[in-house]
């Protein structure tokens, strides 16, 4: 039997039963979403190192650069993307922006992603609070992220755990950098790439907010982040992982 | 109606006081406290006989029932009753007035022997459901005050939108614990809010534990968060104050005591939040002194009684500008800044270690001002003759 495990602890404890270790010990071997989930697996599960294999979540080949539409978004400087929920970090998308637009008058972000009314009125209420209603638009779900990406901005990824989120892939693939805080893949995944500056530590909302800033105002120093992220994500294509995960399951070569 | 106490046979008027829970917040603490009061007043005959009904129960319970109150928790602290289960099923197939009804007759039925109430008071708003519940089984000419703690996303969270005014209008007295607080009752119809505060007492000289004395305890500066972590809280912010707080000032140690942030709000394990988490305490002023700074780093908070706590023993404050906060911080008493801007909310923590001078002028001005203002024995009179009409 073959487990692979997309989640870190705090959903995990939410989506696994209480008599857990006696499920894990029938797993044969484990594929872990990323580098984070396998120390979970390690060092926390209790799992034997050599039963775990870690491989990245693939992500779709990226599409070509659709034609500007009329009805396409105006574009933004920063981005977030996942669902109205606390665990992804809303709350501090909100503050992070708040601290950047202070200086930054015509900074324009938005948040892509629904969820659960309750949660949604809080944050709606923190943007309102923070004064920026008309500048951080919570655009609800969309099916297409293409018209979205920032592509003269940055993704903010503020999950305050994320196993191994597509979406910082997803933009690494579109040369779009990626600020984010040590709370799970996306921090591995920048590091690998040599952008572990653009890593703060978690709830550091001053430090990502500066690291944010600082790529704002450099063109240069964004187009580098973008571009080194870009070379990381290039293997992560589903055509390119998919053998991995099959090598894990079977216990052969990719 | 009235109660029966003692060897002689003293009547007095009898309330019942409505609370959502007993869990150590500031509704249910606030009650406590002035409770305790009422209990020692007057020579310790108290004017009221004091009946506690709370939806859920909890550590507070103890408070009130040493001050003399009967306490009936029709829930318990963790989990449901069976009326409750039924009620949630009912509740959760969209069938919310059947689960209404069940809730109600199961509560009237453990209200029945209660002696009857001459005055009912609504503690806070997330008594509401109990006070919707038990209003049928009144007597005639039962009187009712509200007393309300919540600013405008706790009272959304308490009780329907469309809920308060009709609470209010039935009020013949309507209690804020701050002005902000008393603005938003006026604005959902109160014609008459009389402003009675949270209080605090002085903290009783004796075995406590000097700070720093006891193995984990808070030597050496420290920055203080206080109360069950969530969005209201601010605990993301607090964690922020405190990372910046670090590269500042790294000879300062943050804590929050209330317990870590938990559920969806819960941090990746072993995330490096630059805080130490302690859990809820009944004392959690025993290990800290000076130098201690307390910040209120809240979205939403009427009037944290931390606050008035910290006043007393001469910690610094700073806090967000919410609720009666302002107020009282105000004159030189602390300092309130956005809570938005959160480096100039860590500076201003700075501040307060780097001129202990200035820090001490103002915990000197806010001990008096909360002693002047918040003592049980300055709030406990007016909170009385509202009860009493």
């Amino acid at each position: 039997m073959v487990c692979w495990v997309h989640e870190l602890d705090g959903v995990a404890d939410r989506v696994l039963p209480a008599q857990r270790a006696s499920l894990l010990a029938r797993v044969d071997h484990f594929v872990a979403a990323g580098d984070w989930t396998a120390r979970m697996l390690a060092d926390r599960f209790g799992i034997a190192r050599p039963l775990v294999t870690a491989v990245d979540e693939p992500i779709a080949e990226v599409p070509p650069r659709p034609v500007a539409a009329s009805d396409a978004p105006a574009p933004v400087d920063v981005l977030g993307v996942g669902s109205l929920a606390a665990r992804k970090g809303a709350d501090a998308f909100v503050a992070v922006v708040a601290l950047l637009a202070a200086t930054r008058p015509h900074l324009r972000a938005a948040w892509i992603g629904a969820g659960d009314p309750a949660q949604r009125a809080l944050v709606t209420a923190d943007i309102a609070a923070a004064g920026l209603g008309g500048r951080l638009h919570l655009v609800g779900d969309r099916a297409d992220l293409e018209p979205w990406w920032p592509h003269q901005g940055l993704l903010l990824h503020t999950a305050r755990e994320d196993p191994f989120p597509l979406v910082a892939a997803e933009a690494g693939a579109r040369g779009v950098p990626v600020v984010t805080w040590a709370t799970g893949g996306a921090a591995d995944l920048l590091a690998r790439s040599g952008s572990a500056h653009l890593v703060a530590p978690a709830g550091d909302v001053i430090g990502l907010a500066q690291r944010a800033g600082a790529l704002l105002d450099d063109p240069a120093a964004r187009a580098r982040a973008g571009a080194a992220l870009r070379t990381e994500a290039a293997h992560l294509t589903t055509d390119h992982q998919a053998p991995v995960v099959w090598a894990a399951c079977v216990g052969g070569p990719p | 109606m009235g109660g029966v106490r003692g060897r002689a046979t003293v009547t007095r008027p009898t309330a019942w006081v409505l609370l959502h829970d007993l869990e150590r917040t500031g509704v249910p603490i606030a009650l406590a406290r002035l409770a305790r009061w009422q209990a020692t007043a007057d020579a310790g005959s108290p004017a009221l006989d004091l009946h506690v009904v709370a939806g859920r129960d909890g550590p507070v319970r103890i408070d009130l029932e040493r001050s003399g109150a009967a306490v009936v928790a029709l829930g318990p602290r963790v989990g449901r009753t069976l009326a409750g289960t039924v009620a949630a099923g009912l509740a959760q197939s969209g069938r919310a007035p059947s689960a209404a009804a069940v809730r109600g007759i199961e509560w009237r039925r453990r209200l029945r022997p209660l002696p009857s109430p001459d005055v009912v008071l609504v503690q806070g708003a997330g008594a509401w459901a109990l006070w919707q519940a038990v209003r049928p089984a009144l007597p005639a000419g039962c009187r009712t005050v509200v007393h309300l703690h919540e600013l405008a996303v706790a009272l959304s969270r308490s009780l329907p939108t469309d809920a308060l005014a009709p609470l209010l209008h039935a009020a013949d007295r309507v209690l804020a614990v701050c002005a902000p607080v008393a603005d938003l009752a006026r604005a959902a119809g109160a014609e008459r809010v009389e402003l009675v505060p949270g209080t605090a007492e002085e903290p009783v000289p004796g075995p406590t534990p000097a700070p720093g004395s006891r193995p984990g305890s808070l030597a050496g500066p420290v920055l203080l968060g206080m109360g069950a972590p969530s969005w209201r809280k601010g605990t993301d912010r607090f964690v922020a104050v405190a990372h910046e707080l670090r590269r500042r000032h790294p000879e300062v140690a943050s804590r929050w005591i209330g317990g870590a942030p938990s559920g969806s709000e819960a941090w990746a394990v072993g995330a490096d939040l630059a805080t130490a988490w302690d859990p809820p305490t009944d004392a959690p002023w025993d290990d800290v002194g000076p130098p201690a700074v307390l910040a209120i780093t809240s979205r939403e908070d009427p009037l944290p009684l931390v606050a008035l706590e910290a006043g007393l023993r001469g910690i610094a404050v700073v806090a967000t500008p919410t609720g009666g906060l302002p107020a009282l911080l105000a004159d030189g008493r602390g300092l309130v800044v956005d809570g938005w801007d959160l480096p100039a909310f860590a500076a201003a923590v700075g501040r307060c270690f780097e001129d202990p001078g200035a820090t001490e002028a103002r915990t000197a001005a806010l001990r008096r001002h909360v002693a002047a203002h918040h003592a049980a024995a300055v709030v406990g009179p007016r909170w009385l003759a509202a009860l009493l009409g």
